[in-house]
């Protein structure tokens, strides 16, 4: 009885197996913005004198290409600066001629802890994808073991289709900049403010850890005559409205103390910054292609401008 | 380690391959591997907490020995100090904190401050659970229902099962307890049986509930800027995501005991196919419903008394089943609602002419409007029961019974009609035992059809992975 049992068990869960196998290897084997960037960056470790981190603001708003240095973005979408931190620390003593770091922080950012629910499959990537050791996953936690685990069906299955319409699903140049934004998200930017304010409120105001991260970044550049920017990206004027006031004061003051306690850091302000049109947005948080051209352009200049002023 | 996670997908079959293939030499040492894989299972959520169920059994074993051959003062000290023990934990970790800040509040309102500390205690996962679970053995014993048990293995597995440890059902030594003293063999159709209450239960875990949470957590915390209607169709929502969280846990839990050679009871029974509270409450969270009606309704005369009686009766079980279910005034008044309608209906249904109408009017239109003023009535509770406070839950009504109650609901109407679809299914399956139980469709293909899209739902359709909600109970 046990026997015909545990056959038809096995018969039955052969298709699903078959699908877990087929996504698996299709996330082994399909370059994603994970291996692109692991890559890329390991073939530009010379040659990098700006690196661009923090999440899906500066990965989809700042294109190194307009700068004048020598940039990779390594930001990613969702990445925190517990991602932030890890990925600096892998990579800081591959690169020789690093100059500037540039670190964007939203409202969200030094709030934002190591291991949020929402995107919680990432970290999976970063370990398997990128070679970073991430201390969160525990050595029992099967999923690392296993890509196609981490997120659900649909999500993979909306990627393969992706991969099959497009021939890719990678989403970034070979600077890592995120190049999908492109116009508009076809939503109204006015309507969505509200619910993209909401989704960001995590009603956390500690921002202790995080900011000893940044610290540690800091610590580091000084050491090799580094500067380091933090950058508050732009945001559409409705979605500023709908943010916590107190939490925006506490997240430039926060910042501000890292510039006066640190000698090599600059804090860029562009949340409300007079320039911003409606037409440079992708949707009320991030910039589309317009956008990412107009403020790397203005964050090079600020960039520059801060270096003659030292 | 919840159920519907990968890890736990991993750790049962596990388990049950070494339970069934290793461990069945004989019966102790599969007791003894249930007993530790349970506590190991506990362990994944805090295992500090551990101490406590190893506590509350200990206590309720060596009290219920004592029991056996003690009379008169003697027996009523033990059981007093088994119930002291068990309750006294729960109130400690659960309702500590709760009582003191109502105490202080209730001073305010008098103009009167006073100062406390509170202890801020984290809630053990599956405390109430365990703890009603293990109480209800020394009570049995004390009545002389059951016989204590000498076998300490098999008494510390039953008191932790790990498949209905942390969300029940709760269950009745008289029902568990023999089922781990006598051999168990593996059964070809109560595993078949048990597989299908799984794959039920994860359908509504994750495809219901998971995508109601959504929903209604959005709905909750914003609801000053919906209409009426889009927040009563919430909390309709709500009702179906607790009903999906916790009849699924359930379905899970006892298809794994099912698989393990174990006959859990039933938990849930199709309950918003209830014609009316009465019928509700036979059909919801079965095991506490009987939990509450055998160790506190019948205590205190059942419904053998004067009406005054009978009123305070039902009312007294139903704010303790709401304190049951959390420290908070919210599900008291949760509890307080079904009281007050229950009691309603009991005395409707008192009047003859309106019983002998019940009972002879069998018509689908009947039982269809019966269906509907129940599943209002409990929607309308449910609010209180998802709220943070009570003002919130006031609050939300106030928007939701407002005239853009009449207007067109924003949004999720595909959703609505899905579930309005699952309940058509309940319908047809509602003389069955669960939801899955299509033995009685003879063609393998179309019972195998079944299967998989059930299995497509879950995998993809399953919302985002949320925490079962009575874990926190």
């Amino acid at each position: 009885m046990m026997k015909k049992f545990l056959i038809k068990i096995v018969i039955f869960l052969l298709p699903i197996l078959l699908i877990w196998g087929a996504l698996e290897g299709f996330y082994r084997t399909v370059p994603s913005n994970y291996t692109l960037k692991y890559k890329r960056i390991n073939e530009k470790y010379k040659e990098i004198e700006t690196l661009i981190l923090g999440d899906s603001h500066a990965f989809f708003g700042i294109n190194p290409e307009y700068l004048d240095s020598n940039a990779f973005n390594l930001a990613m979408i969702s990445q925190s600066l517990y991602m932030d931190h890890l990925l600096f620390e892998k990579h800081k003593d591959s690169l020789p001629n690093l100059k500037n770091v540039v670190i964007t922080v939203g409202y969200y950012s030094l709030s934002k802890l190591k291991n949020t629910k929402g995107e919680i499959w990432r970290k999976y990537f970063y370990q398997n994808q990128m070679d970073l050791e991430v201390p969160i996953i525990s050595p029992f936690d099967i999923r690392q073991y296993s890509l196609s685990l981490t997120r659900r069906l649909n999500k993979s299955a909306a990627l393969v289709r992706k991969y099959i319409d497009e021939g890719t699903i990678i989403g970034c140049d070979n600077k890592g900049w995120g190049n999908y934004y492109d116009v508009t998200n076809g939503g109204s930017l006015d309507t969505e403010s509200w619910g993209t304010a909401k989704r960001h409120e995590d009603f956390l105001l500690d921002f202790e850890d995080n900011i000893a991260r940044l610290q540690s970044i800091i610590d580091y550049c000084k050491k090799i005559n580094c500067n380091v920017y933090i950058i508050d990206m732009p945001v559409y004027h409705k979605y500023l409205s709908y943010l916590n006031p107190d939490k925006l004061q506490k997240v430039t003051d926060a910042c501000n103390t890292l510039v006066t306690d640190n000698t090599n850091v600059t804090y860029i302000n562009l949340r409300s910054d007079a320039r911003i049109e409606s037409a440079d947005f992708y949707d009320p948080d991030h910039l589309n292609h317009k956008g990412a051209k107009k403020y790397t352009q203005i964050i090079n200049q600020l960039m520059a401008g801060s270096k003659n002023d030292d | 380690m919840q159920f519907n996670t990968v890890d736990f997908a991993l750790f049962f079959p596990i388990v049950f391959a070494l339970y069934w293939f290793v461990c069945n030499k004989n019966i102790r040492i599969q007791n003894v591997f249930l007993l530790v894989v349970s506590y190991l299972f506990y362990s994944f959520w805090d295992w500090r907490f551990l101490s406590l169920i190893f506590f509350s059994s200990s206590i309720d074993f060596l009290i219920a020995r004592r029991l056996k051959n003690s009379i008169g003062i003697q027996r009523k000290t033990l059981f007093g100090i088994s119930v002291f023990c068990n309750l006294g934990v729960l109130f400690v970790f659960k309702y500590f904190d709760f009582f003191i800040e109502t105490f202080t509040d209730t001073f305010l309102l008098f103009g009167k401050s006073i100062s406390y500390e509170s202890l801020q205690l984290v809630l053990p996962v599956g405390i109430s659970f365990y703890t009603f679970q293990t109480l209800s053995y020394t009570i049995d014993v004390y009545r002389k229902r059951i016989d204590p048990t000498d076998d300490v293995v098999s008494f510390f597995a039953f008191v932790s099962f790990f498949p209905q440890l942390v969300a029940g059902p709760i269950e009745r030594a008289s029902n568990l307890l023999p089922q781990f003293q006598k051999e168990r063999k593996f059964d070809y159709r109560k595993s078949v049986d048990g597989l299908q209450l799984i794959l039920g239960g994860l359908f509504k875990k994750m495809v219901i509930a998971d995508n109601c949470a959504l929903i209604v957590n959005n709905l909750f915390e914003n609801y000053t800027e919906y209409s009426g209607s889009t927040l009563f169709c919430g909390a309709i929502f709500f009702g179906f995501q607790i009903y999906g969280d916790f009849s699924g846990y359930s379905d899970i839990a006892i298809g794994m005991a099912r698989l393990l050679g174990f006959d859990l009871m039933k938990n849930f029974n199709f309950p918003y196919l209830s014609k009316n509270l009465i019928e509700f409450w036979r059909r919801w969270h079965i095991s506490l419903s009987t939990w509450f009606r055998d160790y506190v309704y019948i205590p205190l005369g059942g419904n053998r008394v004067s009406p005054i009686r009978l009123i305070s009766n039902i009312l007294i079980v139903f704010v303790v089943s709401g304190l049951w279910h959390g420290a908070n005034l919210t599900f008291l008044v949760w509890g307080l609602i079904h009281g007050i309608f229950l009691t309603t209906t009991v005395f409707l249904m008192k009047i003859p002419k309106v019983s002998t109408f019940l009972n002879t009017k069998k018509s689908i239109f009947f039982d269809i409007l019966g269906i509907g003023i129940t599943f209002f009535v409990v929607t309308v509770a449910w609010v209180f029961f998802r709220a943070e406070t009570i003002n919130e839950a006031l609050k939300y009504l106030e928007q939701t019974f407002s005239t853009s109650l009449f207007s067109m609901p924003q949004g999720n109407k595909w959703f609505l009609l899905f579930l309005m679809g699952y309940m058509v299914i309940e319908w047809f399956q509602k003389k069955r035992e669960h939801l899955l139980d299509i033995h009685y469709i003879f063609s393998k293909p179309i019972r195998y059809s079944i299967y998989y899209t059930v299995v497509f739902f879950v995998l993809y359709f399953g919302g985002n992975l949320q925490t079962f909600i009575y874990f926190q109970f």
